[in-house]
């Protein structure tokens, strides 16, 4: 199928004729009865494994299921953060990859997914949060990421607003900050529809409000298929990638996983003009904080704390970010929160994703992102279209196995322990 | 802001309580247990839509673990009990 | 009326008064208002039509709405530290002396030079961020640069707040969101019923829409019922807020600004947050009011009608003089006689409808011109509405009827509920046909909508629902209370290839919708965020139903199908500073201070934080630096003796038959085999094998034991405690107390450890027969239980001194005019720290939750003969598999160098990256005794790796120091100093 490629000169062509001509981004196909594969999920991550098996691996014949519309769960419900700031040499390596995607990524769509490397800052607010953080990024250096150390005061002159907070204002003065310049963020929106329009444009049949309701299984097991509620499909291999839903995909296939499904949430002021350019993270007051590009302020947090499908905003949180916020930009105070929103993030048991094959074979999984599901969308969609393509992982990958748990062989970044904390 | 009626203390906001998880979760006799059976204790969590038997401890209040019976979804609260209660 | 108020008119005005001249400055200009006035009434008043510029295009704004759907008329009030951007000038009231100013704009409002943008609207369609600025693709981050500085609509400020905000917090048994008919009566059927009412309305005055008009018996019906509800003791009525959330168990959030006629008071607070549990939420927010869809619609001069004759009755203003209205209901000849009342010229009245019947026909006979079968199809003028272009409809080819000149176009499509709250409440939401809008299907959880917010346009509907709702009867069936009309306000053709704009803050014209429909996003949540539509400070309000309409009409599908964007909260925004409160600083985070505080802080102490505690980190008087003070400090430790406040060490007290055998599950080492009066170092792990944290148990009676855990661990260590003894272990019987604050601790340690304790206590034995290392004494001291336990962090003969926190500081007053003669100083937690590293003790530095004993080389206190948490899963393969990290000691090739921050450590610090990392250092001091720099450090089989060369490096500084491995025990293997 040819696209026509966005470009200023193809929006000068349209303008002349009102835009009445563009051709549609994606198509709105009915389901076929059988594909060679079959994508389960119609984020971010499913639409960029669907990308990546037509585009890499020469897999057209798949078709992408969506319960309801594209880019609607996690992908639309977070900070856009993209970054590779990991201190365990498997995340690192990952999340460099995806960021390493993230870059030509505009480029290789030809949609403008608007990633603005603006620097991703981690202040340190006490000696142990320096060093600990200052660990991560030598870290990250040895495996050849980017990684700047910023005095208090060379960070004052990068961020003018920023209360420094050394003369007792507060809790927590800043000690110093670490600042990866590459990271940044995008716009998340349209990171799901440059994959998908990419995807459409291989020949991928992504069918929306198409609810998976059951796998198909031969009598040795195999998956063949899954049931919908607009009818079977048919297909030797089901890559799932339902974020924030895994849980009962997967118990559709009889497996449990180590996930539990808590609520992220994230919040926005009205628009202001530009006065943030970077991404400021904190650990010691857990919020962080970005100005978008339409000039809203952009805060988010830690989790609620428990299980919840509720996608819904809570208070408790809002007002704890608010207050470190405000504390850590007191000029912010008086701008106005205008709209919350909530994730349902699956929450592994030690912080790191799976992506790999499951017990049962043709069936293979791809969640857990707990935090880190956003940036990770290139590089998950490239290793699980690498993983289901080749029934084996990419090196990449390797180590994000489901059985890791059986053997307690966790990749722990926070060594918090067997709980939904890590972020 | 969850509203949960503590046994002894009567409801109480979710922000004086700590969360516990999976309160259906047992753990199983280290003596005979496979590892695989092991570390699924550890680590699997069954993670449903809708009711949920969980454990939270009124931190701020009697100290009790509770077993709260939740919708994960709704967030309607069922039964509320100590989780000693019954047991002993 | 004055003259620099040509538009104030001498009807109405019921909020204001008129008696009193006041004046502000909106950009730089003097204004006049009378107190009462909105911004937005004073600047119509004044005859102002630029107010702001649009988002994207930067077209000239003017006031459009009356309330909070306000999606035009933003401005920035205040300065320096008061200075609020995008402040609806609409809701805000305006205070002599207050500084208003335009936005989104260069130079200003009037003549913005960005409105040039508006003439290269082709290029900049929905979206077209997404097709451009790739090429080439190195420069899009320079592109972004300068769209960022484009974005935003007012400044930012720039100085920290300097207002007060409050928290508040109730409970009731009903709360009313809405001041109207609807929310008056419940209001006060459930106050004369007995219940706890709490009635929160938006706007300074009660009575919602009832002010927006004149009608006798109703404004005899709003003063009676006001006279009756404030009679009512148990029922709240708050003005001026607004509810803004609805989340589950009840919990309702409400911003009330406070506002004071004659000045804010000294310390009142600007804003209140209330968070209130209601046992029901009635919903009584009143209709939406929704325009004509016509060319050019957003120029300052068109406004709702019904926003418009509320100018009027509200505030004594004329949104024009010469108006041209327009509509499609009876409701446009009541407005237009409203208008000729206050004295205004009404150019037309413009019916969609053919044969409107009585009221077109009363009008016309006065004289007025009355259009019937007729559109507004497009305004004229740039900066401020000078015509409207009227086409004939009613016709089969519509025609242009002809140019009338007005100085205001003023249009209402009718009204659709306000459903936020419905619909944050999770409330279901059903199409009504009649209304032409989408309505509340059901009452969640007991919530129930009323009067315009349930599309009950009507004041006998809405006092007879809210009398229902009031006492908790059921309503009345909802029957659509008018037949369709011909027209659904968007469905008009388009006859001018002027914009038509759906959402004007955003600048989204119907034709941006159908490109994204035609463009293949057809999902009403595609369309919102590829456009932006309904995304503005308004929330959508004044945007939201035309945007589905037309979607549903672009993609061919029924309204129904079509659905509606989720509603997030908050309905309304809140300011940030409000939500956050007080709760900052300290009030935030507490500082948690020992007995002891004021010594060390009167001793020069420098402070670190350790969770929420302070510590002293060092005594400014052993050094001037962290560096030299803590040498000292550790030297004199180990030659003669030094005393440290550990009073923040987690202390916790086990009771109980079944107390042992239940430490025995705590902990991986035996517990239960103690002997009364003896203590044993122990170790905790999590589940999963991993450390969770360490101490010291004594066995103080025969069933108790007095426990010590990390400070950083206290309450995690002792909600892991209740939950084995509640959840893993019930059916035993023990009892655990925290005690942490009950205590101050004091340890003493070096080799006049024992001078001192025998000076604090003397004819005590504490001879090492009587107290021997992990022995304990109880005695008194200011008729205080004092408990003295021999154990040692530091290495050196050492005691810690147990007493009540209230004697603390006594206690410490005391050791240290002792300890001065013997010579023994006080240290802080960075000598404490050099100490333990020079004997191999771990702190979470080394049990970072990765680790296990073996590990940390502690794998002997794992007695594997026993079940305790965490132990089953240490036989796993994998903790005995290769490669795992292990606890070393590292000393340096150039004895005494300082060590980077956060070092990894590699076999080489030359070459390109990637290169692998063996470990990090996980702590590191100057060793006193040793005269050289040691580590301590995880390494990835380490053990084996003893004696080896390595590199500690810190790329990010560029640094690098040369060492090798050793054992992690630097001093005293043995251990016979502790036993001296």
């Amino acid at each position: 199928m040819v696209r026509e490629r966005y470009s200023f000169l193809a929006l000068a062509k349209h303008a002349l004729t009102g835009h009445k001509n563009w051709q549609p981004a994606i198509r709105h196909p009915e389901p076929k009865s059988n594909y060679d594969v079959i994508v389960i999920g119609g984020g971010g991550h499913g639409l960029a494994t669907a990308y990546y098996l037509a585009k890499l691996h020469g897999i057209n014949k798949v078709a992408l299921l969506e319960r309801g519309w594209i880019g609607g769960g996690n992908t639309g419900r977070n900070t856009t953060i993209v970054r590779s700031n990991y201190l365990l040499e498997e995340n690192a390596n990952f999340y460099e990859h995806s960021l390493k995607l993230w870059e030509g990524l505009s480029s290789d769509l030809n949609f403008n997914v608007m990633f603005s490397q603006r620097s991703v800052i981690n202040t340190c607010h006490t000696p142990a949060e320096l060093e600990g953080t200052m660990r991560r990024y030598n870290a990250m250096r040895l495996n050849g990421i980017d990684a700047e150390f910023l005095t208090a005061a060379e960070l004052k002159r990068r961020v003018p607003s920023i209360n420094l907070g050394q003369d007792g204002s507060l809790r927590w003065p800043i000690l110093a900050a670490l600042s990866q310049p590459r990271g940044g963020v995008a716009r998340h929106d349209a990171v799901a529809w440059g994959f998908a329009r990419g995807a459409d444009a291989l020949g991928v049949d992504i069918i929306q409000n198409c609810e998976v309701t059951g796998f198909r299984r031969a009598a040795d097991g195999r998956v063949i298929g899954v049931e919908t509620n607009r009818g079977p499909i048919a297909a030797s291999k089901v890559g799932v990638a339902v974020a924030g839903h895994s849980g009962h995909v997967m118990a559709m296939a009889g497996i449990t996983l180590p996930i539990e499904s808590h609520l992220l949430q994230a919040f926005v002021s009205e628009p202001v003009k530009p006065f943030l350019d970077v991404v400021i993270s904190t650990g010691a007051l857990h919020f962080y904080i970005s100005q978008t590009d339409k000039g809203e302020v952009l805060l988010g947090g830690g989790l609620d704390g428990y299980n919840s499908y509720g996608q819904r905003g809570t208070i408790p949180n809002i007002q704890e970010v608010t207050s470190a916020a405000t504390e850590m930009f007191p000029n912010i105070s008086r701008l106005k929160w205008m709209r919350q929103w909530a994730g349902i993030m699956d929450m592994t048991m030690d912080g790191s994703p799976i992506i790999g094959k499951t017990p049962i074979p043709g069936l293979f999984f791809d969640g857990g992102w707990c935090y880190g599901g956003f940036k990770a969308i290139p590089g998950s969609g490239w290793c699980f279209a690498h993983t289901i393509a080749n029934g084996e992982p990419h090196p990449l990958n390797a180590s994000f196995t489901l059985e890791r748990f059986g053997r307690s062989a966790v990749i722990d970044e926070k060594g918090a322990g067997p709980f939904p904390k890590a972020h | 802001m969850l509203l949960i009626p503590c046994p002894h203390c009567g409801p109480r906001p979710e922000t004086e309580f700590v969360y516990g998880g999976d309160a259906r979760v047992k753990r199983p006799d280290p003596e005979n247990s496979t590892d695989e059976q092991w570390t699924s204790y550890i680590y699997a969590r069954d993670n449903p839509k809708g009711q949920h038997q969980e454990l939270w401890l009124h931190n701020a209040g009697c100290h009790l673990w509770l077993i709260v019976e939740r919708d994960t979804v709704s967030h309607a609260i069922g039964s509320v009990r100590a989780v000693r209660e019954g047991q002993q | 009326m004055t003259t620099s108020q040509p538009n104030r008119t001498t009807l109405g005005g019921r909020l204001i008064d008129r008696t009193q001249i006041k004046n502000f400055q909106f950009d730089g200009r003097s204004i006049p208002f009378h107190p009462g006035d909105s911004i937005a009434s004073a600047l119509l008043a004044s005859g102002r039509s630029v107010v702001g510029r649009s988002f994207k295009l930067h077209r000239p704004r003017g006031v459009y709405a009356l309330g909070a759907d306000e999606p035009n008329a933003l401005v920035t009030t205040g300065s320096g530290p008061t200075l609020t951007p995008n402040q609806r000038a609409t809701i805000i009231p305006v205070e002599a002396g207050m500084r208003v100013a335009g936005q989104n704009a260069w130079p200003n409002v009037q003549v913005d030079l960005f409105g040039l943008l508006d003439r290269v609207r082709p290029l900049l369609p929905a979206g077209f961020y997404y097709k451009t600025f790739m090429w080439p693709p190195s420069q899009w981050l320079r592109y972004e640069r300068q769209i960022r500085k484009m974005a935003g609509l007012g400044p930012p400020p720039t100085e920290a707040d300097s207002a007060k905000y409050a928290h508040r917090n109730a409970h009731a048994d009903v709360l009313i969101a809405g001041g109207g008919p609807a929310g008056l009566s419940a209001a006060l059927a459930a106050g004369e019923a007995g219940q706890d009412v709490i009635l929160a309305a938006s706007g300074q005055a009660l009575g919602g829409g009832l002010l927006n008009q004149y009608h006798q018996a109703q404004d005899a019906w709003l003063a009676e019922t006001i006279t009756k509800l404030k009679a009512l003791p148990n029922v709240r009525i708050m003005t001026m807020t607004t509810v803004v959330g609805a989340y589950e168990h009840n919990l309702f959030t409400l911003s009330e600004r406070v506002v004071m006629r004659d000045g804010r008071m000294e310390g009142q607070p600007e804003e209140r947050f209330w968070q209130v549990r209601s046992q029901r939420l009635i919903i009584a927010t009143g209709g939406i009011e929704r325009p004509l869809l016509f060319g050019d619609n957003d120029r300052p001069g068109v406004m709702l009608a019904g926003a418009a004759s509320g100018y009027i009755w509200r505030f004594g203003v004329l949104a024009g003089r010469s108006p041209i209205i327009a509509g499609a209901d009876d409701r446009i000849y009541k407005i237009a006689r409203d208008f000729i009342d206050a004295g205004a010229n009404v150019r037309a009245v413009i019916d969609l409808r053919d044969d409107p019947g009585a009221m077109a026909d009363l009008l016309a006979a006065d004289g007025v011109r009355v259009e019937r079968g007729a559109m507004i199809v497009r305004a004229h003028g740039r900066h401020k509405v000078r015509a409207a272009e009227v086409w004939r409809i009613s016709e089969a080819k519509p025609r242009l009827l002809e140019l009338i000149s007005a100085d205001a176009i003023l249009t209402t499509g009718g009204f659709g509920p306000a459903l936020q709250l419905h619909a944050q409440a999770r409330g279901k939401l059903s199409w009504d046909s009649g209304l032409r809008a989408f309505v509340p299907a059901d009452n969640p959880d007991g919530n129930v909508s009323i009067g315009g917010a349930r599309g009950s346009f009507n004041f006998e509907l809405a006092i007879s629902e809210g009398a229902n709702a009031g006492r908790d009867e059921p309503l009345p069936t909802l029957c659509s209370q008018q037949a369709p009309s011909v027209h659904a306000p968007w469905d008009l053709p388009r006859l001018s290839k002027r914009p038509r704009f759906v959402d004007f803050q955003n600048d989204v014209a119907d034709k941006d919708i159908e490109l994204a429909a035609r463009e293949g996003y057809r999902s009403i949540e595609h369309v919102k965020r590829y456009t932006t539509l309904g995304m503005g400070t308004d929330q959508g309000r004044a945007a939201g139903p035309m945007g589905l309409a037309l979607l549903a009409a672009a993609i061919g599908q029924e309204i129904t199908k079509t659905g509606v964007t989720t509603f997030r909260p908050p309905t309304t925004p809140v300011t940030f500073g409000a939500v956050a409160g007080a709760t900052k600083g300290e009030l935030g985070h507490a500082i948690r201070r020992t007995a002891a505080d004021g010594w060390h802080a009167a001793q020069g102490a420098s402070f670190i934080d350790a969770g929420l505690w302070r510590r002293p980190r060092f005594y400014k008087a052993n050094g001037a630096t962290v560096g030299e003070a803590y040498r000292a400090e550790a030297k004199a430790v180990r030659e003669k003796g030094g005393m440290i406040d550990v009073s923040t060490l987690g202390k916790i007290d086990v009771q109980g038959p079944d107390a042992g055998i239940f430490l025995d599950k705590l902990y991986t080492n035996r517990i239960s085999n103690l002997r009364l009066g003896r203590g044993r170092y122990g170790l905790m792990l999590r589940e999963d094998g991993r450390i969770f944290d360490d101490g010291v148990v004594f066995r103080t009676g025969e069933d108790r034991f007095h426990l010590s855990c990390t400070t950083g661990g206290a309450s995690a260590v002792y909600q892991h405690i209740e939950y084995a003894l509640q959840v893993l272990w019930p059916s035993l019987e023990v009892y655990v107390t925290p005690v942490t604050e009950e205590w101050f601790a004091v340890a003493v340690s070096g080799p006049r450890a024992r001078d001192l304790l025998t000076a604090l206590l003397p004819g005590l034995d504490v001879t090492n027969s009587a107290l021997p290392l992990m022995g304990m004494l109880e005695t008194t001291l200011f008729d205080q239980r004092l408990l003295v336990m021999r154990i040692s962090y530091s290495g050196e003969l050492s005691y810690e001194i147990n007493i009540s926190a209230d004697w603390g500081a006594a206690l410490w007053r005391r050791l240290s005019e002792l300890a001065s003669d013997l010579e023994i100083i006080a240290y802080g937690t960075e000598a404490m720290g050099a100490l333990r590293i020079e004997k191999g003790h771990i702190t979470h530095a080394e049990a970072d939750g990765r680790t296990t004993p073996d590990d940390v080389g502690l794998g002997s206190l794992v007695d594997k003969k026993k079940d305790a948490i965490g132990v089953r899963s240490l036989s796993l393969p994998v903790f005995s598999e290769a490669g795992r990290k292990q606890l070393v000691g590292l000393v340096v090739d150039d004895g005494a160098a300082t060590l980077p921050i956060g070092a990894q450590i590699t076999v080489d610090d030359q070459g390109a990256t990637p290169r692998p990392s063996l470990g990090h250092v996980t702590s590191w001091a100057y060793s006193s005794e040793l005269q050289r720099t040691i580590a301590l450090a995880l390494i990835k089989d380490g053990k084996r790796l003893i004696g080896e060369r390595i590199f500690i490096v810190s790329p990010v500084m560029g640094e690098s120091v040369a060492g090798k491995v050793v054992d992690p025990v630097f001093i005293d293997k043995e251990g016979s100093r502790l036993r001296a």
